[in-house]
């Protein structure tokens, strides 16, 4: 699911031996919930969401499982999320995150989060393609 | 997380210098030139790919991404031009093959350091391309690529590429998968099109091949024989297709065979039809049935190719067909009688048909251009009458000879096929009609004498020719075969009433025939003995009370008898015509006749009797005897009967000559003129205004079994004209109403004529009798 991982994997393809992949961009606990997100995408697929968003809670645009996930923690905040999944270039999971802070804005809620995400975020990047 | 709020930012050159060009342009440029395979461990790449990330996603100024992009194209571009090229460019003196094998390999290193970099710069292509439009990474290499190195290479690596296959067509064996890969490259220059290729590679090799083909053919032309040139040239198509499917793109490979085509097939097709000793003509007197195959396969290649065989095959039957002509020619003029029947020729003509029927299915694949060629040369071949007798009379009396009892002996199998070639050989008559006429009148005398070998043989005949020729020219035939049937059906019934009311010592049968069905014969009014009288009433009785509105005529010059003729104490049973018992039932009590007398008596014309008292006094068992004697009869003999005839058998029969001829030519002149007015009035009833050639024109097309000359048809519209169907309009006037235009052509005789050239016919009325017809 990954690009970034799925390319590395290319290159080997003779030796079955254990390949190790560095990720300094990633911390850990991050990689932890991007890989529960990976598992439980490979047995249940996420919709694919219709942008602009019709609604700002995330229950009513995607799975009740994702809806869930999608949603700040103490260690990992979702803009470690989002740019986890930039990094290991992860569509889904960009979608889904980006998905959320979109439905905060849609509710007003403009957390302090949010607005760090903001003004690091600020490239002409995709992550808010979403936003209506 | 990397957030880089906590991490130092990377400054341009630094990222650049310490990380990406070290740690992977400079170990990529070192591992392609020294050979070695090129390849990053996950941590390596990781570092390069994570510095350009980072590199890529900080917050302006320090945002990277254009700089990078600009640089990525600039190593390339650099590398190629600094150490391919001149690479390369050394190489190019030293002979095609190693020019080609350093540029297969400089290529492929280009692709896998293009593959690297792309994976380095990644990020790159996710955002910052698609946000500037500009091409990706991998395109950007391309184009490097293509500009540095491919335009500068590009007509020596051609030049070099021809020569190779030049050398493969001598013979020579070459490096394919070489050839292979610098097509394939020449491919991906196009960069999502095939221009590349097309341009640079293919049209030179297309050039190429047809001066090699060119030079080939004016080899070959001038030594070889036609199917040994034929053979060469299948072989060259064939070297040429292989070649495209083993190292050129699938594109290539109609172009290539319509130059191969052009230059060794299409420009000298005539010259190989023609030649002297070999050509067509030849091959086929010869049976060469493998050589005209290769011939048609190659030829049907080429646009129109064929006309000109088919021509030619057309003419050589066409002159095997008059050659059998020719041969029944000189065997009359070597003096050989005349006859109606010449089933030699006739079988000559079914027996090449039937050949050349079986090399066009073999040959030439039953191809409709060579099925047209038979069809035009038979049609010529067929309506070549010499002697007296048509074509079309010798075909009725061949299958005569296979319907009649007593002639050919032929199984079922072989009855069948006869018939069904003959009829194939029939359908190539212009006069179908006046074949129709002569074997209705063979067939009603094969029914009335029951000469017919077999029903079902006439009925399979007569369904072929239905099929030939749908239902209306076959009714007659069947309306006779059906007459037939329903007498026999008829026949218990009648035999019973006979019984009953008639002389029982006579036995007695009546053919009752459809008029419009037979022939006509003649039907004289003969002056019968009392018994024949009697049983004709009783006959009469029973048929008018089962068909009121039916009219019985006899014809007594048909039908036979069979009289118990007592000599002193010997009797026989003479088996002879109606006419002849006639004649014989007058002599009962031992009279003598006159010519003249007898003539009166039986109410008989000369015509009729002269044969009857020859065949009763002069032929082989003379009954009568004749005074004076002699072998002719004139109007003053008289006749008795021979009280001292005898003979060995009891059942004699006498045989009389026929006068008849094998069919009413008038009658075909008259059906023919029907047929034509017929025409005409269906033709003008539906377009109402015609002009002459139009109408002339459409009547020959309708008319399916006879083909009339157009004075004939002219004719027949005069006679329309004379009994007011028709009349004339000038081109130039308008319409006009009917009674107007009369009046006008009444006065005006003068204007009549003068516009003769210019003549367009108006239907006034329609009569029943001649619509629909």
């Amino acid at each position: 699911m990954s690009e970034l991982v799925k390319g590395m994997l290319e290159e080997d393809n003779e030796e079955e031996k254990v390949i190790e992949i560095p990720l300094p961009n990633v911390k850990s606990a991050v990689l932890r919930k991007v890989i529960e997100f990976c598992q439980h995408y490979q047995e249940e697929p996420m919709v694919e969401f219709k942008k602009p968003l019709k609604s700002g809670q995330m229950a009513e645009v995607v799975q009740k499982w994702y809806a869930d996930f999608a949603v700040a923690d103490e260690q990992v905040l979702l803009s470690d999320l989002i740019l986890a999944a930039n990094y290991m270039d992860i569509k889904p999971l960009m979608d889904l995150t980006g998905a959320a802070i979109a439905a905060c804005m849609i509710r007003g809620e403009i957390t302090d989060e949010i607005r760090a995400i903001g003004a690091k975020m600020f490239s002409p990047v995709d992550p808010y393609e979403n936003v209506i | 997380m990397s957030s880089s709020q906590n991490q130092p930012v990377i400054q341009l050159e630094d990222g650049w210098n310490n990380v990406i060009k070290k740690g992977a342009i400079d170990v990529l440029e070192r591992t392609l030139d020294d050979g070695f395979d090129t390849s990053f461990e996950p941590k390596e790449y990781i570092r390069i790919y994570t510095t350009c990330y980072d590199m890529c996603t900080q917050r302006s100024p320090y945002n990277w991404s254009r700089d990078l992009y600009q640089r990525h194209g600039e190593t390339i571009e650099a590398y190629l031009r600094n150490t391919v090229l001149p690479a390369l460019q050394d190489k190019t003196g030293q002979g095609g093959t190693i020019l080609l094998n350093e540029l297969k390999h400089r290529w492929s290193n280009h692709q896998i350091m293009n593959k690297w970099l792309r994976k380095f710069f990644t990020y790159l292509d996710r955002y910052y391309v698609k946000h500037h439009s500009l091409p990706t990474l991998e395109m950007a290499g391309l184009h490097h690529f293509k500009s540095e190195i491919y335009q500068n290479c590009k007509e020596n690596t051609t030049s070099a590429i021809i020569s190779l296959i030049d050398e493969e067509r001598e013979g020579e064996i070459i490096d394919k998968t070489l050839v292979k890969s610098i097509a394939e490259l020449f491919e991906s220059m196009g960069t999502g099109s095939l221009d590349a290729y097309t341009f640079d590679l293919e049209t030179p090799l297309l050039e190429a091949t047809r001066s090699y083909y060119g030079r080939k053919r004016e080899d070959w032309i001038a030594k070889d024989s036609t199917p040994d040139y034929l053979i060469k040239a299948e072989k060259a198509l064939g070297e040429e297709k292989t070649r495209v499917m083993e190292y050129l793109n699938p594109s290539t490979e109609p172009k290539i065979r319509k130059v191969v085509e052009d230059e060794i097939l299409q420009k000298v097709q005539t010259n190989l039809l023609e030649k002297e000793g070999s050509g067509c003509s030849v091959l086929l007197a010869n049976d060469k049935t493998d050589d005209l195959q290769r011939m048609f396969h190659l030829f049907s290649r080429l646009e129109n190719g064929l006309q000109p065989m088919a021509n030619i095959v057309e003419k050589f039957i066409t002159a095997q067909g008059n050659a059998c002509i020719e041969k029944r020619q000189a065997k009359l003029d070597s003096g050989e009688k005349d006859k109606n029947d010449d089933p030699e020729f006739v079988k000559s003509l079914i027996d090449l048909h039937e050949k050349y029927l079986s090399v066009i299915r073999e040959t030439f694949a039953s191809h409709h251009l060579f099925q047209k060629a038979l069809k035009n040369s038979f049609e010529e071949i067929v309506n070549n009458d010499v002697g007296q007798y048509s074509n079309a009379e010798l075909m009725s009396t061949f299958c005569d000879r296979i319907l009649k009892s007593g002639g050919e002996k032929l199984s079922e199998a072989e009855v069948e096929q006869s018939l069904d070639r003959i009829v194939q050989l029939f359908s190539f008559l212009t006069d179908k009609d006046l074949f129709a006429e002569i074997y209705r009148n063979q067939l009603a005398k094969r029914l009335l004498n029951q000469r017919s070998a077999s029903d079902d043989a006439e009925k399979a005949l007569i369904a072929k020719l239905k099929v030939q020729c749908g239902t209306q020219f076959t009714s007659k035939m069947e309306g006779m075969l059906n007459d037939l049937a329903v007498g026999s059906e008829q026949k218990n019934e009648f035999d019973q009433r006979m019984e009953q009311h008639g002389d029982t010592k006579l036995s007695f049968g009546v053919q009752v025939l459809t008029i419009g069905n037979w022939p006509s014969y003649k039907a004289p009014e003969v002056a019968l003995p009392a018994q024949m009288s009697k049983c004709m009433e009783v006959f009469k009785e029973w048929h008018d009370a089962k068909h009121q509105k039916r009219r019985l005529t006899w014809v007594h010059s048909l039908g036979n008898a069979t009289v118990r003729a007592t000599y002193g104490k010997k009797f026989y049973d003479l088996q002879v015509t109606t006419l002849q018992a006639v004649v014989l039932a007058a002599f009962d009590n031992g009279q003598t006749y006159g010519f003249t007398e007898l003539k009166d008596k039986l109410n008989l014309d000369d015509i009729t009797l002269k044969p009857i008292m020859h065949s009763l006094s002069c032929g082989k068992q003379k009954v009568i005897t004749k005074s004076p004697a002699g072998n002719k009869i004139t109007s003053t003999d008289s006749f008795s009967p021979n009280a001292k005839f005898t003979c060995n058998m009891r059942k004699i029969r006498i045989p009389v000559a026929s006068v008849e001829s094998s069919h009413n030519k008038n009658r075909v002149e008259e059906d023919r003129s029907v047929a034509i007015e017929a025409a005409i009035v269906r033709i003008m009833k539906a377009r109402k205004t015609l002009s002459h050639q139009q109408l002339v024109a459409e009547v020959l097309s309708q008319l399916a079994f006879f083909k009339p000359q157009p004075r004939v048809i002219k004719k027949r519209i005069e006679a329309l004209i004379d009994r007011e169907y028709l009349e004339r309009s000038s081109e130039n006037s308008q319409q006009y109403n009917v009674s107007l235009l009369i009046s006008f052509w009444r006065c005006n005789p003068s204007l009549f004529f003068a516009s003769y050239n210019f003549l367009r016919y108006v239907l006034i009325k329609s009569v029943p009798c001649l619509s629909g017809e």
